[in-house]
């Protein structure tokens, strides 16, 4: 098991000699006329926990079952440890998936369905017992064993899907929603299970999910996926901190956007003027071109409230709180500004909350700073 | 205005769980056990020159003094007599046979639909329901046009030059198996189809998945859970083709003996009702028994409960 | 007779109903009058029912049978609907009479009785004492239908056709065998034939002379195409059959089926010489007829010698009307398959009456023998 503070230092996917255990190689879908799965590339590393994150839609389930073998690309490889799979069936590739539906047999007990991949590999029958045994025990469902599906209830079927799915130990394993037809508090709980579990075996999963914050959570990587295109693949930090475009801003946790275009460059820096108010400076990675219509991304805990507002200050906004959204932990706050526009901003719960700073028609002061936001550019 | 009584909803829902068990029971006792007692009735009593053309089970002899006289001799003629025992059994044959052949034709068939896309099912459903529109009799006529020695069937393999003399179909045990498996396929496909239609196509998947090659995947998946299908299908297939008469009569030769033709002539050509009534009673007990033991593999594939 | 060939003939039974539906209102008495009559399919003529329609005014409604046993099968379970009723005389309707099915008739009503042949009457008297429930519709004998073209070709030109050798004698069996051989499903029929074949008496119940017939039966059993008692008539016409023992109207109809398809098939029908079973089908009217009336009007109409000539006319069965003989079309009377001349009378027989028990050992007999078992 790595440490977070090893892991940064031999990230994979930042390695240029590291070789990818999945390569997906401009792989396309085509279903009639419509591209589900459009000209996506992706390496994946031995041992990641991968996520392919988007709405519905968005192609990640065709390439999961793509990577599983149950639908085959219109064009573009894929390589699974070097060995190119584009073609090898399903049930020849050393892959397993867990299904969204779970897709347990319902006519067998939840020992046969776990034993049920192991008999087509011809294992002996007391290697079999023994893996199902170690299995069982790996997921905590030994006592389920004579059960069939129809007994057991949505985590418990969850469970004997992961059993199933890693009874085979496969190197690479696909999760499609694992924990979609999971509740709330159930799905928390079984975030960090996975992660565990993932991290124990050293097995590189690769799950397909529209809920971010699960994603964020465990995720080595995210590939943000919209209208079969990869948008942006990143580190759940660095989708959440540094988008790239609007689109993986905006469906990742919220954010307020300014749009406006670009007045001057200062080193590292360029001054942005939008409708609401004076110009911002932001840092910005890229150089850019004066008069770039660009869009200034602030995450709103990255908001504060301005002490000294000043006139000609930059990244200060003036505005009156219209709404609060008390939420224990935080609040958000509504701030019509000056263009009539709304900017959200998060303040952590300090104080009790009947000794707040803010109230309703309360005209406040906000500001943030140049390193706290992004200026995109599409 | 006071409040009704508080048992008053209790009881209402007392009488209405009353009715909706009783109705069932109803229907049972009306339209089965009230024909199957008559039956049964008729079939110990002595046949009689008289109307009806059987004697009575009881009768009032003298005030206080009730006669009931119970002829057993139907039964022991039924069992004694091997031409009943033979037609029973060759009835069961017929009957096997082609719920056998009903299914290895029916299967594929009810599975294909089930798996075409969406806009071609219906079409397919059709298909196989259309004959329907046609009187049974009428469609079984067809085949005695079709089988007949100067048949199209005959007049095609000969044009074909395949044979050079007419088989000898029509008539025989093997007309008896075209016929019975042209008018009762539908009766296989449609429920199989009903079930294989509800199939989780991502179980096939996950088997795949697995490392399960198509085939054994059908043999491991799909035809386990298509077992309840199977079972309707061959018991709407084999129990009416047991009793089955007007097919056997029709396309049937003198020698398919089955026992829908001979309850024929019992009631009609020997006017003997308490032997046919006894003939019906144990074509029924023979048929309950697989029947039941059929409910309670069904019970044991489909619920799976302990 | 089976339940299939009920619904064979149901087209043209239909078309009979229809027409006669149409409602004629010319007699007052028996203004909306409906009369029920249950008869064999093909056995009234054209202008029968509308006949006795604008005669009386009733209007008859006509369902048809094929088989005797389907007919007593109904009557037996009672309340059958039906006003009138043509059983075949033996072993029918002399055991509807021992059941009590039938009412004694009006006499009254029925003028024309005395016109009817007394050599029948006093022959269905011993079934029917003083004639009091039954009275004859029409009579004819159970033969031979022979495709006499195939027959010759198979037999050789001088070979005689007159026999029941052709299909009981095992060698010439096997050679019409090929071209067909059809027997009818009535046990009483086929063994009386067999019997009359072997030389002893047809009505016999002797053990040894049924073990005779039966072996007789077994032996050109594997000849036979199947049993049954009116496919025969397509088959006949189409030239499927060689040979067929059949009813004489049947075969009849057969004959002239193939005139008209004019396709060179030459029907004949034969009353072999060794003798051949006849047999008289009667008017009754059953207990609970809901119309008795209505149904002696009907005898009565039938009663006069045009309206049963015309049906004679149609259907090629000879009629016990003495009356009616000379209306008859000259080919009818003339012909003695239809109105057999007396050397040929004398060899006919009647089936002589049986006891239930005797019939049903006898029907087990018979399906123990089709099913070659």
């Amino acid at each position: 098991m790595t440490t977070l503070a090893e892991r940064r230092s031999l990230e994979p996917w930042q390695d240029p000699k590291a070789v990818p255990y999945l390569r997906i190689e401009r792989v396309t879908k085509k279903f009639d006329d419509i591209y589900a799965v459009d000209d996506v590339s992706l390496d994946i590393f031995q041992g990641e926990f991968f996520s392919l994150l988007g709405s519905s839609g968005c192609g990640k389930s065709t390439l999961l079952r793509m990577l599983a073998g149950l639908e085959y690309p219109s064009s573009g490889r894929i390589y699974i440890d070097g060995v190119d799979v584009t073609d090898v069936p399903a049930y020849s590739r050393p892959v397993n998936m867990m299904f969204q539906s779970y897709a347990l047999f319902p006519h067998m007990s939840v020992e046969q369905n776990v034993e049920f991949g192991l008999k087509q590999d011809r294992l002996s029958r007391r290697e079999r017992t023994e893996r199902v045994a170690e299995m069982l025990e790996l997921l905590k469902i030994t006592e389920l064993r004579k059960r069939r599906p129809d007994q057991l209830s949505g985590g418990q079927r969850q469970r004997v899907a992961l059993a199933r799915s890693l009874a085979k130990h496969p190197k690479l394993l696909l999760l499609d929603e694992p924990l979609g037809a999971l509740d709330k508090r159930l799905r928390e709980n079984t975030q960090f299970e996975l992660v565990n579990l993932q991290e124990r075996l050293g097995i590189t999963f690769v799950t397909v999910t529209h809920d971010q914050e699960e994603a964020m959570t465990m995720s080595t990587r995210i590939a943000v996926m919209d209208a079969g295109q990869i948008m942006q693949v990143d580190t759940p930090t660095a989708i959440y901190e540094f988008p790239t475009c609007r689109l993986v801003a905006e469906f990742i946790g919220s954010i307020n956007l300014f749009e406006g275009k670009v007045v001057a460059t200062e080193g590292n820096a360029v001054l942005v003027e939008t409708r609401v108010g004076r110009p911002m400076r932001m840092h910005s990675f890229h150089p850019m071109v004066l008069g770039t219509p660009v869009t200034v991304a602030v995450r709103p805990e990255k908001m504060r409230l301005c002490a000294d507002f000043r006139d000609d200050g930059v990244n200060q906004l003036k505005g009156r709180v219209e709404d609060i959204a008390y939420l224990g932990d935080v609040s958000i706050y509504r701030i019509r500004v000056g263009d009539g526009a709304l900017v959200e901003m998060t303040l952590t719960n300090v104080q009790p909350r009947t000794e707040q700073a803010l109230t309703w028609e309360q005209d406040v002061a906000i500001e943030w700073s140049p390193s706290s936001g992004v200026v995109l550019t599409e | 205005m006071p409040a009704p009584p508080p048992n008053r909803a209790k009881h209402t829902h007392r009488t209405s769980r009353l009715v909706n068990i009783g109705i069932p029971y109803l229907w049972l006792g009306l339209f089965f056990l009230l024909p199957f007692a008559i039956v049964l009735q008729i079939s110990l009593a002595e046949p009689a020159l008289a109307q009806p053309p059987y004697t009575a089970l009881w009768q009032w002899v003298d005030e206080g003094l009730l006669r009931i006289e119970i002829n057993l001799r139907n039964f022991m003629m039924v069992a004694e007599d091997d031409l009943y025992l033979s037609a029973l059994l060759n009835s069961l044959q017929v009957a096997f046979i082609c719920t056998l052949l009903c299914l290895l034709l029916g299967y594929p068939m009810a599975y294909a639909i089930a798996t075409a896309p969406e806009r071609w099912r219906i079409i397919l459903l059709m298909l196989i329901v259309l004959p329907f529109w046609t009187s049974f009799l009428i469609r079984v006529y067809a085949w005695i046009g079709i089988l007949k020695s100067k048949g199209l069937l005959n007049d095609l393999l000969i044009w074909l030059g395949l044979i050079d003399t007419p088989l000898a179909i029509l008539h025989t045990q093997t007309a008896i198996y075209i016929g019975v498996v042209y008018s009762y396929l539908p009766f296989m496909i449609l429920p199989l189809y009903a079930n294989l239609s509800r199939l989780d196509m991502s179980l096939l998947e996950a088997a795949a998945d697995l490392g399960c090659r198509p085939m054994r995947a059908f043999l491991r998946v799909t035809l386990p859970l298509s077992m309840a299908g199977i079972l309707a299908g061959s018991m709407l297939v084999f129990i009416p083709v047991v009793g089955e008469f007007v097919i056997p009569d029709l396309l049937g030769g003198p020698e398919s003996l089955m026992v829908g033709k001979l309850l024929w002539t019992e009631f009609f050509s020997n006017k003997d009702w308490p032997l046919a009534s006894a003939l019906a009673i144990l074509l029924l007990a023979l048929l309950v028994v697989p029947f039941v033991m059929m409910q309670r593999l069904q019970q044991r594939i489909e619920g799976g409960r302990p | 007779m089976t339940f299939g060939d009920c619904m064979q003939r149901t087209s043209t039974a239909l078309a009979l109903v229809l027409s006669a539906a149409l409602p004629t209102y010319s007699a007052i008495s028996f203004a909306d009058e409906t009369l029920h009559l249950y008869n064999w399919s093909d056995y009234v003529a054209e202008d029968t029912l509308s006949g006795f329609a604008s005669a009386t005014g009733i209007r008859p409604r006509l369902d048809v049978y094929d088989s005797n046993e389907v007919l007593e099968a109904k009557l037996f379970a009672g309340s059958s609907g039906y006003d009138l009723v043509f059983p075949t005389a033996r072993p029918f309707a002399a055991r509807h009479i021992a059941a009590d099915l039938y009412l004694p008739l009006d006499k009254s009503k029925l003028p024309g009785l005395d016109q009817l042949d007394p050599a029948i009457m006093s022959q269905l008297a011993s079934i029917d004492p003083e004639n009091a429930h039954l009275v004859p519709y029409m009579w004819g004998t159970s033969g031979l239908g022979i495709n006499r073209d195939k027959v010759q070709a198979a037999l050789g030109e001088s070979a005689d056709l007159d026999t029941w050798a052709l299909i009981f004698d095992p060698e010439t069996a096997a050679k019409l065998g090929a071209c067909g051989i059809s027997l009818l499903d009535d046990p009483t029929e086929v063994f009386s034939a067999a019997l009359a074949y072997l030389g002893k008496d047809p009505n016999s119940l002797d053990k040894a002379d049924l073990d005779a017939a039966s072996a007789l039966i077994k032996a050109i059993h594997p000849q036979v195409r199947y049993f049954h008692s009116s496919q025969y008539m397509s088959d006949l016409a189409n030239g499927d059959l060689c040979v067929a023992m059949g009813y004489s109207g049947d075969v009849f109809q057969a004959q002239s089926r193939a005139e008209e398809a004019d396709k060179g098939v030459v029907v004949d029908y034969v009353i072999p010489r060794e003798g051949a079973p006849v047999w008289t089908d009667v008017m009754a009217i059953p207990k609970d007829a809901p119309n008795p009336a209505a149904a002696h009007a009907f005898i009565a109409y039938m009663l006069q010698p045009a309206a049963i000539a015309a049906v004679s006319n149609a259907v090629y069965y000879a009629n016990p009307n003495l009356a009616a003989t000379p209306l008859l079309e000259d080919a009818v009377r003339d012909d003695p398959a239809i109105y057999p001349p007396a050397e040929v009378k004398a060899r006919l027989f009647v089936p002589s009456e049986r006891s239930d028990r005797e019939i049903r050992d006898l029907n087990r007999l018979w399906t123990r023998l089709k099913a070659n078992r």
